[in-house]
């Protein structure tokens, strides 16, 4: 059992009466490094996508912090996709996730962005490739490395059966968006994760969605690899972050992953 | 035809004995037939919830409307009466009410957590509860991104976000009342108010109901608020005056036809996703309900109609009666006692429900109805110093649990490989 530790629980109170008081305190919990945290390698990884992808955020953190690399969760839980679509939900979501890109290509100075297809990246193939193109040209703008990731499978229940067949366009477009670029890469996640989202080796939630603590932790250790080729620094053994706090992150007690 | 009741009365006239209107011990009159319909709503949402009708979570809508319809007709009573509002007994009537069941659930199912060896509930539950506490639960959830339709199953206080918007909603609906209520022409400015603000918060969950996750439209006080204002609407005497104009039969078939309509919207709106829920579809609800609970009142005063005695009959209004205590226990009853998918389980189901039940009733008989009475134990200074003990034992079991360590032990390092 962990300690008590009665600030921790006051923390809600104390936000309230700050708030009522007119102090500014914002409720809304920080979800990634400070703006200007140091990277002891000089990388600065921004990591974008949506819930799926916030899942994995906590370990990727710690992965990359552990290994010397600065990190920013730009993950938005509902939204987070690049493609705008035609649907009026991913149409505002992408407008969101775009102005956001530009606040933190500024205020972050990221020298890897990475964005992890997500599972709004609805539209037709040509729209997928048009808004692909666009963020290698963001991230070339920006002085950044593009990695584009494909999405681990997942369980295409009826919300996402509609937009099947652009959640499946969308890993092709996104490895043709970046094929002559030589500062962008597209990874194939599925050497990791299976392409399905029922087998063990996909290591899904109950939800079939997202991934619980292992699966976040295999992802970090594998995508924190497959970084450290394309950004020339050495990955952290994953002894020294894959059980730290992150753990206990709240994403994962929604998810009920215990 | 004649008119349902004759020229508009006070809604305290209405309350006077007769058929369509109950008298409780101790307490005040009720509309037989509104008791009623928070027996239907409460019954909607705990099968919603047991995963047996989707368009039961519609329930809360009708206690909103509920609400705001009885709470502006007992302050524009007053403010009839006495010329002014008594804020501070208003909101000690409000506290009396709700507060003491609401503390015992807050305070008992941490402790049932732990006890039932659920660590995956109880952590979340220790520290969600000083957000019921300050009754802004539905503010944190939103904050934190506890989406309502996936992760309620973490949260052994996720329905109460509907009491924290209540409550706002009682802080400041009074004194919008006491302002524009006052003088010649204040039930026609609250009218007024009461429709402006409900036409704003549509249009509120019009901008923020298109979303992927929902929860911020759905658990918003700002966007649930036009639920509250149209009932505000109804209690109005414009209202009412339009409503008493109509010949009985018409409102007769009307509440039949509206009765219906509501029902049937619970049964066949598929869940949080149905086409049109938040543009309009809830808004259509609230505003259903309001015509219907407007129109039951106005039917109490005189004889009684068919539906008026179908809704207010005994079993409904009991479970009316019941009803504050079965939605605060239900959802922890549910979570410790359901398997973790809905609708897989009817027995548990039927076990759930009757164990809400069961924590209902004495939830009435040994909390709510001794405060709300002023038992001995529960006025003076008896009454502080059971509040004071209850709010250290509260205070002092929250601080001595034992918290579980979330996340301990789930991640093998050996599976991981070198990277």
């Amino acid at each position: 059992m962990q300690p008590t530790n009665l600030t921790s629980r006051l923390a809600p109170a104390i936000l309230l009466v700050a708030a009522l008081a007119g102090c500014g305190a914002s409720a809304t919990p920080s979800s990634g490094a400070s703006p200007r945290a140091a990277a002891a390698n000089g990388v600065r990884v921004l990591w974008m996508g949506d819930s799926i992808a916030g899942a994995q955020a906590p370990a990727l953190k710690a992965a990359l912090e552990a290994g010397g690399a600065a990190f920013k969760d730009a993950t938005s839980d509902g939204g987070g996709n690049v493609v705008a679509g035609d649907h009026p939900v991913t149409t505002m979501a992408a407008k969101d996730t775009w102005k956001t890109l530009g606040e933190n290509v500024a205020a972050f100075r990221p020298t890897v962005i990475a964005y992890q297809i997500t599972t709004y990246d609805w539209g037709t193939p040509a729209q997928q490739l048009s808004a692909y193109r666009k963020l290698a040209r963001t991230a070339g703008d920006a002085g950044a490395r593009l990695v584009l990731v494909s999405a681990p499978p997942f369980k295409l229940d009826e919300f996402y059966r509609p937009y099947e067949k652009a959640i499946r366009s969308a890993p092709e477009m996104a490895a043709k968006a970046v094929k002559s670029d030589t500062r962008a890469r597209y990874l194939d996640a599925s050497e990791l994760w299976g392409d399905d989202y029922a087998a063990a080796k996909a290591q899904r939630a109950k939800d079939g969605i997202h991934s619980c603590q292992q699966g976040s932790a295999a992802f970090a250790t594998w995508f924190g690899g497959r970084l450290g080729e394309l950004a020339r620094f050495t990955p952290a053994d994953p002894a020294t972050w894959a059980t730290g706090r992150w753990t206990g992150d709240e994403r994962f007690v929604k998810l009920g992953c215990g | 035809m004649a008119p349902v009741t004759g020229p508009m009365r006070p809604l305290a006239d209405l309350l006077k004995p007769a058929a369509g209107l109950v008298q409780p011990a101790g307490g005040r009159p009720h509309i037989a037939a509104l008791d009623g319909l928070r027996g239907l709503a409460v019954v909607a949402v705990l099968l919603f919830h047991a995963g047996y009708l989707r368009g039961g979570f519609l329930g809360v809508d009708l206690f909103f409307v509920l609400s705001g319809f009885l709470i502006t007709g007992l302050l524009l009573d007053e403010l009839g009466r006495r010329g002014r509002l008594d804020l501070a007994a208003f909101w000690g009537r409000r506290a009396r009410r709700l507060l003491p069941a609401l503390a015992v659930v807050t305070v008992s199912a941490p402790p049932l957590a732990w006890a039932c060896a659920r660590p995956d509930l109880l952590a979340p539950a220790l520290r969600d509860a000083p957000w019921v506490a300050v009754q802004g639960v539905n503010w944190h959830y939103i904050a934190e991104r506890i989406g309502y339709w996936n992760a309620s199953g973490t949260r052994l206080f996720a329905h109460l976000w509907s009491i924290g918007v209540e409550w706002q909603f009682y802080l400041v609906w009074p004194l919008v009342v006491a302002l524009a209520g006052r003088g010649p022409g204040g039930p026609r400015r609250v009218a007024l108010v009461a429709v402006a603000g409900a036409i704003v918060s549509f249009a509120v969950m019009l901008r923020l109901g298109v979303a992927v996750d929902t929860t911020r439209a759905y658990e918003g006080t700002d966007t649930r608020a036009f639920a509250l204002l149209l009932g505000a609407a109804a209690a109005t005497a414009p209202v009412r005056n339009a409503v008493a104009a109509v010949p009985r039969v018409a409102v007769e078939v009307l509440c039949g036809v509206l009765l219906c309509g509501l029902v049937a919207s619970w049964a066949l709106t598929d869940g949080e996703r149905a086409p049109g829920l938040f543009q309009g579809g809830m808004f259509a609800h609230s505003l259903a309900s309001a015509a219907l609970i407007v129109l039951l009142a106005a039917l109490a005063g005189g004889p009684g109609g068919l539906v008026g005695r179908v809704v207010g009959s005994a079993v409904p209004r009991r479970l009316g009666e019941l009803s504050y205590g079965l939605y605060l226990w239900h959802w922890p009853i549910f979570l410790l006692v359901l398997p973790r998918e809905p609708g897989g389980d009817a027995g548990r189901a039927v076990a759930a429900i009757g164990l809400s039940l069961l924590a209902a009733v004495v939830s009435k008989a040994a909390v709510e109805d001794p405060v709300r009475r002023r038992a001995p134990w529960a006025t003076g200074r008896r009454g502080w110093a059971a509040l004071t003990v209850a709010a250290l034992l509260a205070a002092g079991l929250w601080a001595a649990i034992p918290w579980p360590q979330p996340g301990a032990g789930t991640v093998d390092v050996s599976r991981l490989g070198t990277p």
